[in-house]
């Protein structure tokens, strides 16, 4: 048996029979040729022929009532493009053979498409691909509809897939698919995720380290695949894939319910969200809002930086969705480990101790300015609060207030309405802000404390360092201190706390959080419900005996939680 | 011929679906359609020309349409963008 670890994109348990799927790749010849109107005649068969099967497809999906058939009306009519046609004619007119030419308009297309800045752009740079592809075999000979010769359940493996490729095939058939490339947003991911069968990706060489016909238990939550699976492996799998379902099902009925514990003391659980597609997460999983709504995405992967109208109608596509629901954006953060090319931060010796999140802005004040006149807009349209990250002094947040004032003076000369009061929170996750707390809690309007962070510059440990990794852990009594401390200080000075990093999903710390009485939990959309579950099985009165913080060590912590609390609300999955 | 600036409402802009709403209804006329989006402009009956302008939510497009059939042309696409594409 092997066991092999990729990337989950999509949910679920299965057991089946490995389907290597080779993808023929095109040797593009530079062969030139001879006679420029036979090869025209060729790519305008081909098109024709492209065409037809596209049709045929297109017809069947829709009498199959399935969402993807447009997809093949898109790739229809783009073959049917007067100005593709012209372009692969130009490149027949250099005297070169019909595949080269069809490879040269599509690699120019999808150029385009990749250098645009919507996602959804970017991504039918993927169409053209496929589409060319099917072009390329319909030259000289018939494009095979890739799997529909499929008759028997099986788990696809494969670099990729288009399209094209898992059109032709019987769903039916389709229990699981791994592949090498891919993310989450690809046309694989949400191919399996509307199906629900498991997917993952990452996998390298997957159609070289799995067999035809192996036997394979993937698991798509976790993103192992095990070959050739050990009966015992087999069992454990199926108990868990059976609890799964009973626990899916058991936490949708806590969808609309309030998040309270089982003596009614309540907390609010929001989520933390990286783009703005994420909010309909948020309001599919019930969250009660957004605790962090991080806005890096719009600086990365671009060519520079985002206008104000960019970053303004993304604040807004957020509250929109949100529907009211309060949104607490965070400017923006980076730094560190992420690394924003055009942005120009010359090698530094300790990223993690340099110039990031709050400090970056600072030093870059028309970039941040940019970004305070967006959410000082669609703070008179939406439900927002801001909240700056990285803090460690006093005088950056007197400095981002005094250019708060500077940006509505400034929007207001230019005619726009600014007359509502924008919140300002701040991250707290350097030992300093954890330290001058009670000064901070009289300068902002709430503190959000971002455990990950703060964890790090406590324990002084990198968690990726093999050597201090196990230094880094969010049982360090340091660390449970310091966020008490920070709680009484703004409790104090009548401010409210959140927690928006890994722990306050943690469910061994969430009898601690209730006893601190944090006011907000900011947490992944897909841990909503398991919160709510969790919180409902725990009583205030209980929570509030508990004797975590007087512990000196982490293993002292981590064991008193896990004896205490083991049984009541965590893992529930076994007691099903 | 008919000038006429517009904003796109719907959610994901002028991507495929949309599109080719726009494009088909656009082939239907013999007029010269061309739309332009700041300084770019695209062949309003060539789906490719249309995506790669990459129109998003509340972007502003302006359409210029010339020939015979040019009012009943503007009068088609202006309420196809104005019902959001649903037909």
């Amino acid at each position: 048996m092997e066991k092999i670890i990729g990337k989950g994109t999509s949910p679920g348990i299965t057991i089946g029979k490995a389907y290597i799927h080779q993808q023929r790749e095109w040797v593009i010849e530079d062969k030139s040729i001879d006679d420029i109107d036979l090869e025209k005649v060729k790519v305008k068969e081909a098109l024709y022929k492209s065409v037809e099967q596209l049709n045929v497809i297109y017809k069947k999906m829709c009498m199959d009532k399935l969402p993807e058939a447009d997809i093949f009306l898109a790739h229809k009519m783009i073959l049917e493009d007067p100005d593709f046609l012209q372009h692969i004619n130009e490149g027949i007119e250099q005297g070169k053979n019909a595949r080269w030419a069809i490879n040269r308009t599509a690699n120019h297309y999808i150029n385009i498409f990749q250098s645009m800045e919507s996602d959804y752009f970017k991504e039918r740079a993927s169409d053209i691909y496929d589409l060319s592809k099917r072009l390329m075999g319909n030259i000289d000979g018939i494009y095979r509809e890739g799997l529909a010769h499929i008759q028997e359940p099986c788990i696809l493996v494969a670099k990729d897939l288009t399209p094209s490729d898992t059109v032709s095939m019987n769903r039916e058939f389709l229990r699981g698919i791994i592949t090498e490339k891919g993310g989450a947003t690809s046309h694989t991911a949400i191919l399996a995720s509307s199906l629900s069968i498991p997917a993952i990706t990452s996998v390298l060489q997957c159609t070289e380290q799995i067999d035809h016909k192996q036997e394979l238990l993937i698991d798509g939550g976790t993103g192992v695949i095990y070959v050739e699976p050990k009966e015992t492996i087999k069992k454990e799998y199926l108990i868990k894939q059976k609890a799964e379902a009973s626990y899916e099902k058991l936490l949708k009925e806590y969808i609309g319910c309030p998040s309270v514990t089982e003596d009614g003391y309540s907390i609010s659980l929001v989520c933390n969200i990286g783009q703005p597609e994420e909010a309909d997460r948020v309001i599919s999983n019930d969250g009660e809002g957004v605790g962090l709504f991080r806005t890096e995405f719009l600086f990365m992967g671009q060519k520079k930086a985002p206008s104000e109208e960019v970053q303004y109608k993304a604040y807004k596509t957020v509250c929109e969705a949100m529907d009211g629901k309060e949104v607490i954006i965070r400017t923006l953060d980076i730094g560190g480990d992420k690394d924003i090319p055009y942005l120009k931060i010359e090698g530094e010796m300790n990223p993690f101790l340099g110039l990031r999140g709050i400090r970056y802005c600072l030093h870059n004040e028309t970039l941040f300015m940019t970004q305070i006149r967006a959410l000082l807009r669609v703070n008179e349209i939406g439900n927002i609060k801001v909240m700056i990250p990285m803090i460690s002094e006093l005088e950056e947040v007197i400095a981002v207030k005094t250019l708060i004032n500077k940006a509505s003076l400034q929007l207001r000369k230019e005619g726009y309405a600014i007359t509502r009061p924008l919140k300002l929170g701040m991250m707290v996750e350097t030992p300093s802000a954890v330290l001058l707390a009670s000064e901070f809690a009289t300068k902002v309007d709430f503190f959000s404390i971002g455990t990950n962070d703060l964890i790090q510059y406590t324990c002084v440990a990198d968690r990726m360092n093999n050597h201090v990794g196990h230094l880094y852990s969010a049982y360090q009594p340091a660390v449970l201190r310091s966020i008490r401390m920070v709680v009484e200080a703004a409790h104090n000075k009548g401010i409210s706390v959140s927690i928006c990093g890994e722990a306050a999903s943690d469910p061994y710390l969430l009898p601690l959080w209730i006893q601190l009485e944090i006011d907000k939990l900011s947490v992944t959309p897909s841990k909503i419900l398991d919160m709510r579950y969790r919180l409902k099985q725990l009583k205030k009165e209980e929570c509030d005996n508990l004797d975590i913080l007087s512990k000196t060590d982490k293993e002292a912590v981590q064991n008193y939680l896990h004896q205490e609390y083991g049984g009541n609300n965590c893992e529930p999955k076994e007691q099903l | 011929m008919i000038k006429k600036e517009i904003v796109i409402r719907n959610e994901a802009g002028l991507h495929a679906r949309p599109a080719m709403l726009f494009v088909s209804a656009a082939k239907k006329f013999n007029s010269d359609i061309q739309v332009f989006k700041g300084d770019q402009v695209a062949n309003a009956k060539n789906i490719l020309s249309i995506l790669a302008l990459g129109v998003i939510k509340d972007e502003k497009i302006h359409i210029e349409i010339v020939g015979e059939d040019e009012v009943q042309a503007m009068q088609t696409l202006v309420a196809l963008i104005e019902n959001q594409f649903v037909e």
